[in-house]
């Protein structure tokens, strides 16, 4: 019964070319598995990230429902820029796919880097949607 | 010309900034000494202690700077925010492997969780997609894992005379990262 309720989290990375998805269990200290969307056409590079990541999600789902896991939290680690802060395309589609393969969804959580020396960028990225 | 050097931190922006600027006798402004100099922040990040850049006064700045500068100049800007600057003609992000960066930001004697942030923002490409969001296909993305300063200087020369591109996404780091 306990079994049944089972819950993991997925880190998701998500770069211009690629998305590589660790999905752990709940206190992060076990790695259950591991997927890379692996590398794609550059020409592409505006679809290649979306597909490299429903790939690696579906692959991902496919391990963590094997494991009798029922829901994942996602951490997500995407660029998005300055501008109305939309994460990489990657990140939407992990969530996607997951969903799609029946995992439910619990918490997403944004902690994207911030590259920073003595300076930085404004953070403030709470609230920005994934 | 303006010429934006930007990369996250320790990829080697101001090492080879001072040698290019010798090269080509350009003009060059590094942004962390602006924001210090003119005090161009507007308070310091809770969680990891840096200096937030009130980045629409460094834009400000560095306007300034260009109006004094002349036609024909090159002014070489460098910083990791410099991509911030939407008035720039060419951008080089400067790249190096998580592994390597690793290395090159233990000489600076960091706390570890802002080495591995770092590390992190290099491996997701974070300077290079938001530069490529500003700029386009005037960004150019250069992997100095293996290169000297002298030899990324050189190749930022070829860049701005059109010899060679570099263009976003020919670089690739996230299978570097252990996870
Ligand atoms: N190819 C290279 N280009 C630039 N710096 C390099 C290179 N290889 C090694 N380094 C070293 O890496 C460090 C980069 O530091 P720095 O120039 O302060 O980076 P940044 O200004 O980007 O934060 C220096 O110690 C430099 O000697
Ligand atoms: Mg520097």
């Amino acid at each position: 019964m306990a079994e049944k309720e089972k819950w993991g989290v997925a880190n998701v990375y998500s770069s211009f070319n690629n998305t590589i998805i660790t999905v752990t269990d709940i206190t992060g200290a076990e790695t259950i598995t591991q997927w890379s969307g692996g590398k794609v056409v550059r020409a592409d590079r505006q679809e290649s990230s979306p597909f490299a990541a429903m790939e690696a999600a579906t692959r991902a789902a496919e391990d963590v429902k094997e494991k009798g896991i029922i829901g994942l939290h996602i951490k997500v680690r995407a660029p998005g820029g300055n501008g109305p802060r939309t994460p990489g395309p990657g990140a939407q589609a992990t969530i996607r796919a997951f969903a799609r393969a029946g995992i439910r969804i619990g918490k997403i959580e944004d902690v994207t880097p911030i590259p920073h020396d003595g300076t930085g960028r404004p953070g403030g990225k709470r609230g920005r949607r994934v | 010309m303006i010429l934006l050097i930007t990369g996250t931190p320790g990829t080697g922006k101001s090492t080879v900034a001072a040698v290019l600027k010798n090269k080509i006798e350009a003009f060059l402004v590094g942004v962390n000494e602006l924001v210090e100099d003119k005090h161009l922040y507007t308070g310091i990040d809770e969680n990891r202690g840096y200096k937030i850049v009130d980045l629409d006064a460094m834009c400000l700045e560095l306007n300034r700077v260009v109006e004094t500068s002349k036609e024909g100049d090159v002014l070489i800007v460098e910083g990791h925010l410099s991509h911030y600057f939407e008035d720039g003609d060419l951008v080089v992000v400067l790249r190096a492997k998580p592994s390597v960066l690793r290395e090159r930001l233990k000489t600076k004697g960091w706390a570890d969780s802002k080495i591995q942030e770092n590390i992190e923002a290099e491996a997701i490409d974070i300077c290079t997609f938001e530069s490529y969001e500003i700029h386009g296909d005037n960004v150019n993305e250069i992997d100095t894992s293996d290169l000297k300063p002298e030899e990324v200087a050189d190749l930022i020369i070829d860049v701005i005379t059109g010899k060679k591109r570099f263009p976003v996404g020919n670089v690739d780091f996230l299978e570097d990262i252990s996870l």
